[in-house]
């Protein structure tokens, strides 16, 4: 049976678990706030350079062959894994694991190599003895364009090179803070076409190089930001569901709180009442 | 509205300007191009540089690295992989940016180290310019 001291330690122990997890949802929702606004300013750019691309494949550029829009049947697969960098986030980090293994089950029988972006991703699946092309850990802590430039350029290397016949990536997409999915999605070849484009709105450029020029310079960018902004929202959606778990935690730590000071009271009470009755039948017995 | 021109500059760290403009300069991969309201249709690659506007006479300056240009008519609107304004704090960092790259250069290393070290000169360059510029 526990005693009045053992329930007084549990009730403190609890709170400071409740304070730890209070001041990591506050850090959470600080850098959620700031992964959103950097993927805000990112959308012009990533905007502006659809749109270049659209011209200049309107232009006539259509048809060329570059190395990273060659279409080859899917042999090699490279699979870019963007997951957490740490725990303690609900269950965004397996979401994401068992949409790779899904995406390995439906890839079956082919050479599929991982290249990991964030530690949680590289621990689950080394476990699992999947094949790996490179990992980048620590990147999602903040992340920078830099990164999502170097490597962007080394997919596409390993692409023109004819390492790999297609790169995917799963990553979270941000929904809001309160709804994130992973998904699975074809990186290259890329497809740079506008679905939503109405042709005949285009007005006739003059190129200072020739299309084909532009469109390799544009493609390679192209890239970069689709990267970079699977990056953000996965940084997002992390923060946000670490922000969640949090806050869960710290209520039901609350609620535990609650719970023990009462049992806590109450046998506080019973303790004094019996104490009461053996003075009163005591002061009884002796009169 | 008739003579003037948007400008638009994005780089993927965020939108630097979205303001109307009298003219506007800019470091075309083969030479700085001007561009004046009524300007005919064009795409075209920047290099690193610096890229001059004119709002009601007064000249801004800001520093870019490898881009992308449209001009139309009445819109201009710059891709950067880097664009930034130019102060004295930056102008700093890239004069020891610019120190650590000339180094690198000078002695014998890796291909691909040249590149880099290349493109971080080009850098500092660009943003040393672009100071130089704006002190008149």
């Amino acid at each position: 049976m526990p005693s009045l001291i053992d329930f007084r330690r549990r009730i403190r122990s609890v709170k400071n678990t409740q304070q730890i997890t209070k001041a990591m949802k506050m850090v959470a929702a600080a850098k959620l706030r700031r992964a959103q606004q950097q993927a805000v300013q990112s959308r012009p750019y990533a905007h502006l350079l659809g749109d270049m691309l659209a011209s200049v494949a309107a232009a006539g550029a259509e048809d060329c062959d570059h190395p990273l829009l060659a279409q080859r049947t899917e042999k090699k697969i490279l699979l870019v894994f963007l997951a957490g960098e740490k725990g303690l986030c609900g269950a965004f980090n397996g979401q994401l694991f068992r949409e790779g293994q899904a995406f390995l089950k439906a890839h079956a029988g082919k050479d599929i190599s991982f290249e990991f972006v964030g530690r949680k991703g590289r621990d689950f699946f080394r476990r699992r003895k999947v094949k790996e092309a490179g990992e980048w850990t620590n990147v999602l802590v903040s992340v920078k364009f830099q990164t999502a430039r170097d490597l962007a350029k080394k997919l596409a290397d390993g692409f023109s090179a004819g390492e790999y016949d297609a790169v995917y990536t799963i990553y979270s997409e941000f929904r809001s803070a309160l709804s994130q999915t992973p998904i699975a999605k074809r990186l290259l070849p890329l497809k740079p076409h506008n679905e939503d484009e109405q042709p005949g709105m285009r007005e006739e450029f003059i190129f200072a190089q020739p299309a084909e020029t532009m469109l390799a310079r544009l493609l390679p960018r192209y890239l970069e930001i689709a990267l970079y902004q699977a990056m953000l929202e996965s940084a997002a959606s992390e923060h946000a569901s670490r922000m969640t778990a949090m806050d869960a935690a710290t209520r039901n730590a609350g609620e535990m709180v609650d719970r023990l000071t009462l049992t806590l009271n109450r046998k506080r009470q019973a303790a004094i009442t019996t104490e009461i009755i053996e003075v009163v039948s005591g002061a009884a017995a002796a009169s | 509205m008739a003579n003037k021109l948007h400008l638009e500059v994005a780089s993927p760290e965020g939108s630097l300007v979205s303001e109307e403009v009298d003219d506007v300069q800019a470091p075309a991969s083969d030479g700085y191009i001007g561009i004046l309201p009524g300007h005919a249709p064009l795409l075209t690659e920047l290099g690193a540089g610096v890229l001059t506007f004119t709002q009601a006479g007064v000249p801004r300056h800001i520093a870019l690295v490898d881009g992308f240009l449209e001009a139309q008519p009445h819109r201009v609107r710059v891709l950067a992989s880097s664009a930034s304004w130019v102060d004295a704090a930056e102008v700093e960092r890239a004069r020891i940016a610019l120190q650590r790259a000339s180094d690198i250069l000078g002695e014998h290393v890796m291909e691909e180290d040249v590149e880099d070290a290349e493109a971080a000169v080009a850098a500092a360059k660009a943003k040393l310019d672009a100071w130089e510029k704006s002190r008149g």
